[in-house]
């Protein structure tokens, strides 16, 4: 039943070989193509696994993973506080890489939300480990050394205080009975640098603070004391 | 032993690394075997005979352009079957018969564990006959599983291969396509 169409096309594909209509693309393009495209989603996701990375190493690095601890005022500053943007660009970063890679057999016979769970788990684990080296502390430094003000900026916001979030960072410069004194650190040299007094809010006890801890807190101010609701020892005095 | 012979004991996928290695003629045997195959699948699919001929002639050509990006340790069919739904679904498409490209939570999430229940050869006589009544009646999405593996007899894994979804997602949408074409056909006929 088929026979007149099949001799037809195959006359016709054949005679276009022939002719050199139709040729054979070579087999390094197809290898090229493919580790180019392999690379470039291998380079998306170690920048959302470095993204990831860096989005945890704030968190834990500024303090405000402290905030968990302070009461439901502190869950939600943690919240508005969240590098959303930065999961938000390492959601995108696999996203990309799994369309990248939609062709290989991997990538279509598992079920995408499932793939996606299972990258998205990998990048966080490579990401804390990543943070259990010395590798943003040298990125830091080397950012710093080179000037490079991008990379050297995002660092350097990790430990701003932010008032407006109630948001407050500074080293404990003297401790008294029921209050203590820290130096205030909001990234610039102008007239508001300078210390200020931090009093606890009933049910905060200041009883581990010393002269030279470096410390996290949270509270509002008012006429230059801080009234804090928790704070955290993010790196203690040295002896 | 003749050529025709030695031809036709020749596997697919042994034409291919034959024909990757400059002999295009060999690329006619795959020709003759797969031109049948494509115009029965692409008639079920689209309605203009004549836009069938040349969509499966030019599925030939695209097969031989891209050859050598073919792996001859895999299997093929599948792979010759994906190029010609490509040509198919971008046909419809510029017919305006409907996107089967629209986000299908099928390929999202679905079970992982759920096994292939095969159709005994008397269920997959009896469901042929009553997909053909209801076939052009439901979306294309269900219509490729259902002519993929009650006309073309291809497996689950297969399907899976061809259409780039999970195994499982084939199961599911044989069952809701089943399903789409119970009220275009004689529910007797329908197993259930």
């Amino acid at each position: 039943m088929d026979h007149l169409p099949t001799n037809h096309i195959k006359e016709s594909v054949l005679e276009k070989i022939a002719r050199k209509k139709v040729v054979m693309q070579p087999r390094r393009l197809f290898v090229f193509q493919w580790i180019s495209i392999t690379i470039v989603a291998l380079i998306i996701l170690v920048l959302g696994v470095l993204t990831l990375s860096f989005a945890t190493y704030s968190i834990h690095e500024s303090g405000e993973l402290f905030l968990l601890g302070f009461g439901i005022r502190g869950v939600y500053t943690f919240f508005a506080l969240f590098p959303w943007a930065l999961i938000a660009g390492t959601f995108a970063s696999i996203i990309i890489f799994l369309w990248l890679l939609r062709g290989s057999t991997l990538a279509y016979r598992i079920p995408i939300l499932y793939l996606f769970g299972a990258f998205t788990l990998g990048c966080f684990l490579m990401g804390l480990m990543i943070n259990s080296t010395p590798f943003h502390q040298l990125i830091s430094e080397l950012a710093e050394k080179n000037q490079h003000t991008f990379i050297q900026t995002w660092y350097e916001r990790i430990n701003l205080s932010d008032e407006a979030y109630g948001e407050f960072r500074g080293m404990v410069v003297s401790v008294d009975t029921d209050s203590f004194v820290v130096s205030y650190n909001d990234g610039d040299t102008d007239e508001d640098d300078t210390t200020h007094t931090v009093v606890p809010l009933e049910g905060v006890t200041i009883a581990d603070v010393a002269v030279g801890d470096e410390v996290y807190i949270a509270g509002d101010i008012k006429n230059g004391v801080i009234h804090a609701y928790g704070f955290g020892i993010l790196r203690p005095h040295t002896q | 032993m003749s050529e025709y012979h030695q031809r036709s004991n020749q596997t697919d996928e042994e034409i291919v690394r034959r024909v990757q290695q400059g002999d295009s003629e060999q690329f006619g045997v795959l020709i003759e075997r797969y031109t049948p195959k494509l115009l029965r699948y692409g008639r079920r699919f689209l309605s203009r005979t004549d836009d069938i001929t040349d969509l499966v002639q030019d599925t030939f050509i695209r097969a031989y352009s891209s050859i050598q990006s073919f792996n001859t340790s895999m299997r093929f069919s599948p792979w010759i079957y994906r190029i010609a739904h490509n040509a198919f679904v971008n046909e419809l498409r510029a017919q305006g018969k409907g996107s089967l490209f629209s986000l299908d939570l099928d390929t999202l999430v679905s079970p992982l564990d759920l096994k292939a229940s095969e159709d005994v050869e008397g269920e997959k006589a009896a469901m042929r006959s009553a997909i053909d009544r209801g076939l052009s009646k439901i979306s294309p999405k269900y219509q490729e599983v259902l002519i993929l593996y009650y006309f073309e007899e291809l497996s689950y894994a297969d399907i899976a291969d061809i259409l780039h979804i999970p195994v499982s997602t084939v199961g599911i949408r044989l069952l809701r396509a089943k399903k789409a074409l119970r009220p275009h056909i004689d529910p007797q006929v329908l197993p259930s």
